[in-house]
């Protein structure tokens, strides 16, 4: 009975397969096809600085969010983990409670807080430091702002399930062996740590590669990224070059994240140790 | 690194965790060079005073030496203590080489010294061939032994292993138990180890502490300890016996085996099965019981008496004995030594 045991998964391959196969299929035959075999979508993406700046700019935005997530989430998780066990469900729901709402919800939230009669403002007026209202809205630093408390909880759950997979017995095992705790840390936790971090990074990156809502709503005309260019391109039934350029954001994102993965891979290591 | 070895002392300690007494006026003083095993069933407290020792947990009263010093406020890398843990505790993460150089490294000894050293240790353990691997590349036996090499590569006066060997198979076990004893007679090395199980306490240490609920119940040589179990407790966890209980109201009489006490506070005695004889010499106590069952264990033969009164006693017989082995529904005489019957109080 060779297919057998791969029987439950047959939904999950016809969803799979219409959900994803097929529209993916559709999606490339829509870049390369106008009607005859063209590759004039392409050309016009990778000819034009405009087009190219962009996608420059969805990298180094993706890259920066991912790294602002992991300078704030990394600690979170060391934290938590630290934590008495009984007490730790609490945290890692507190965590989560913000991605009960939509990334809509949160984005309009971060307008409440940074608007000119937002909370910030009104802080600033309050304690007398400036006399009228900042713009803080509609610039790069609002877009990776929210960008980063959106995608947070992401990084803390991922370096958080790494970490829980580090026998705690090893660190004692440093310290009776003449490490403190910061040297303890860095020879043993942190290596062992580094997958579970480097995980949340691919995933946040991968998630902020595909942004267009934030920067649509609170950045500003210069913040815009590949996806706000697709949905755009999209809007005006523009479907071959809308195609094209979504061929390109994923390829830009797996190139990005295999050079992660060879450059980071010499410096992870499973904190799995195989049990005899 | 500085001495050899060093003493352990421990006075009055207490641990409490909420209300759970793990450690209660637990009290030992352990001479430098010597291996010290504490003994005790589950939950009697060994891990917390190993870990109160090593500097992982701290004790709530009481105070802990190692050499003349009281470590209470010292934090375990300042202890000089090498460590062997059950689960081995390998960084998963480094070669062989590099998890024994770790607490070189840490202590700052240079590169070329380390090495060596490593090297050194290495073949103490017959593992010289193995550095470069990962620890994951090892069976369990050798990961052990690469755990033992870490811990006395730095020279710690001091050496203490939790239940070290209870994740090995039985061979293993022996195999180790064995190096253990080894490293032990070459480094001089003062070792505090623990374990559950009485065999290996017994043939690894120089005195056995035997715990029960966080207390010290007798601390003496491993000979000692079978031969004058000072406790009903002691006598039943240390190797295998037979307790006869007296009757309520006569207390130091013991109908059933033909022996009577002067001392009326005698509440039971202990018999091992090894002291009962079927063949009675001068002197012995005797008394009659029928055999009811025989069991086979290889190098002896185990049968299962009943006394007159109903009383279950073990005799255990070496098969290079003259006699044939006793046969089911026979009725025997039995007889031993008075001085065998060791009193218990309790
Ligand atoms: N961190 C802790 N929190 C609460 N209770 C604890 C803690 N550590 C130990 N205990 C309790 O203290 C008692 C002694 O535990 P300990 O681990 O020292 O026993 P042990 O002799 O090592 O047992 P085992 O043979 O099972 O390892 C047990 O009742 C245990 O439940
Ligand atoms: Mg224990």
């Amino acid at each position: 009975m060779p297919f057998g045991p791969r029987l439950p998964l047959i939904p999950a391959l016809l969803l799979a397969l219409a959900m994803f196969a097929v529209p993916a299929a559709l999606m490339v035959q829509q870049a390369l096809f106008d009607p005859g075999l063209t590759a004039v979508h392409f050309e016009r993406f990778f000819t034009r600085s405009v087009y190219l700046g962009v996608l420059q700019k969805t990298l180094v935005v993706s890259a920066v969010v991912a790294s602002l997530c992991l300078l704030v989430g990394y600690p979170m998780a060391l934290y938590i983990v630290h934590q008495p066990p009984r007490r730790r469900p609490l945290l890692l729901f507190l965590v989560l409670v913000p991605m009960w709402m939509s990334i809509l919800v949160r984005t309009y939230a971060w307008m409440v807080v940074l608007g000119r009669e937002g909370i910030v403002n009104g802080a600033l007026q309050w304690l007398g430091l400036t006399a009228e209202p900042v713009t803080l809205l509609f610039n790069s630093y609002a877009v990776h702002l929210a960008m980063a408390q959106i995608l947070l909880p992401v990084m803390v759950v991922t370096c958080y399930a790494g970490m829980t997979e580090i026998d705690p017995g090893l660190v004692r095992a440093a310290r009776v062996m003449g490490a403190g705790p910061l040297r303890a840390f860095r020879h043993v936790f942190l290596p062992l740590s580094l997958e579970g971090a480097v995980t949340g990074w691919s995933v946040i990156f991968i998630l902020s590669m595909g942004f267009f809502i934030v920067p649509a709503l609170i950045g500003g005309r210069r913040d815009t990224l590949l996806g706000n260019l697709i949905v755009g391109q999209v809007a005006q039934t523009n479907w071959g070059f809308a195609a094209a350029m979504a061929i390109v954001l994923l390829a830009a994102t797996v190139a990005l994240l295999g050079l992660v993965r060879l450059v980071a891979g010499r410096f992870i290591h499973s904190p799995r140790e195989a049990r005899p | 690194m500085s001495e050899a070895s060093a003493p352990v002392r421990f006075e009055n300690v207490t641990r409490r965790f909420g209300q759970v007494v793990a450690l209660e006026d637990f009290s030992l003083a352990v001479a430098p060079g010597e291996f010290v095993t504490l003994l005790g069933p589950s939950g009697s407290g060994k891990t917390t005073a190993l870990n109160i020792l090593a500097g992982f947990d701290h004790a709530d009263a009481g105070a802990v030496f190692i050499g003349e010093r009281a470590v209470g406020g010292l934090p375990p890398e300042k202890r000089n203590v090498g460590m062997v843990f059950q689960n081995f505790a390998l960084f998963p993460h480094m070669s062989v080489f590099d998890n024994v150089a770790f607490p070189l490294r840490m202590r700052g000894v240079d590169k070329a010294r380390r090495a060596r050293r490593v090297t050194e240790a290495l073949a103490m353990v017959r593992l010289a061939d193995y550095a470069e691997r990962r620890p994951n590349a090892l069976s369990g036996g050798q990961r052990q032994r690469v755990a033992l090499a870490r811990a006395v590569v730095a020279e710690p006066p001091v050496l203490l292993m939790d239940e070290c060997l209870s994740a090995l198979d039985l061979k293993l076990r022996e195999e180790l138990q064995q190096e253990i004893r080894r490293l032990h007679r070459v480094l001089g090395t003062t070792v505090v180890f623990v374990t559950h199980d009485q065999g290996e306490a017994l043939s690894l240490s120089d005195r056995v502490a035997v715990m029960e609920s966080g207390r010290v119940r007798q601390v003496d040589t491993p000979g000692a300890l079978y031969d004058r179990p000072a406790s009903r407790f002691v006598a039943d966890f240390v190797g295998r016996t037979n307790i006869v209980e007296a009757p309520a109201g006569a207390p130091g009489t013991f109908a059933d085996i033909d022996l009577a006490l002067d001392d009326r506070r005698v509440r039971a005695v202990s018999l091992r099965p090894e002291k009962l004889r079927r063949t009675p010499r001068d002197g012995d106590r005797r008394f009659e019981a029928r055999v009811e069952d025989v069991t086979f264990l290889g190098a002896a033969v185990e049968s299962r008496l009943v006394t007159r009164s109903g009383a279950v006693l073990r005799l255990s017989e070496t098969r290079a004995g003259t006699l044939p082995p006793p046969e089911r529904g026979q009725t025997v005489e039995i007889g031993y030594a008075p001085g065998d019957a060791v009193p218990l109080f309790d």
